[in-house]
């Protein structure tokens, strides 16, 4: 995949992949962030002003 | 909108504030990469390439940024427990959370990010010679060490939160935070 990829995008890819590997950590930081509604009593949709 | 989505989104917004520094760093800096890439190949710029690709894809985890992420973490935290009307001390604990997740996500970008590399560096390879020396990244054989106590603190913290019924709080996070170093 990584090769293909390589291929297609050039001289772009190094810097390309940076951005794509960096933003994988959204699922991370998200996932933490929801994790913390298992020990804090939190709302979930628009019951908070 | 809910706290929950708050907090996701804040901490989204802060982490993309992180990746776009990281990247506006990291352009100079790839560039003899992208010039040989681009075709401006010879032994010279071969070797160079081959050294900048394999240093950075290690700093990529622990790189300059890390100051401002260890920031950026600590304002997410003071927001938490501001919206949450969290006691102060919570502040701590989250901090200490969240110190474990920003080093496993670094950890992790680090991982795919070295692994994008491998077809460069094989390219790189076969116009280097035999007898140049490209120096390897000195954390690239730590790599696994490295993710173990914040894969071991993580799911300990995010089973027991799953198990246990209820909200048990912060102090219920901050003990198994801590039962997970310390049995390490």
């Amino acid at each position: 995949m990584f090769a293909r990829w390589y291929e297609r995008f050039g001289p772009r890819y190094p810097q390309l992949l940076l951005g794509v590997a960096l933003r994988v950590e959204y699922i991370v930081v998200a996932l933490s962030a929801a994790a913390l509604s298992l020990y804090v009593d939190m709302s979930w949709a628009s019951s908070f002003c | 909108m809910g706290q929950l989505v708050l907090l996701i989104a804040s901490a989204i917004a802060g982490q993309e504030f992180y990746a776009l520094l990281t990247l506006r760093y990291f352009r100079p800096r790839l560039e003899p990469v992208a010039d040989w890439i681009a075709g401006n190949r010879s032994e010279q710029t071969a070797v160079a390439a081959g050294g900048d690709a394999s240093r950075h894809s290690s700093s990529c985890a622990f790189g300059g940024a890390v100051a401002i992420r260890s920031s950026a973490g600590l304002v997410w935290c003071l927001f938490a427990v501001w919206l949450l009307s969290l006691p102060a001390w919570g502040i701590l604990v989250l901090y200490l959370a969240a110190f474990v997740v920003l080093a496993y996500a670094n950890g992790l970008a680090f991982l795919i990010f070295e692994r994008a590399l491998q077809p460069v560096l094989d390219d790189i390879a076969t116009d280097v010679s035999d007898e140049a020396e490209i120096e390897p990244s000195a954390f690239a054989s730590r790599r696994l060490l490295s993710a173990l106590p914040a894969v071991s603190a993580g799911v300990g913290v995010l089973v027991v939160g799953l198990v246990e019924g209820g909200h048990p709080g912060l102090g219920s996070c901050s003990r198994r935070l801590l039962s997970r170093w310390l049995w390490r």
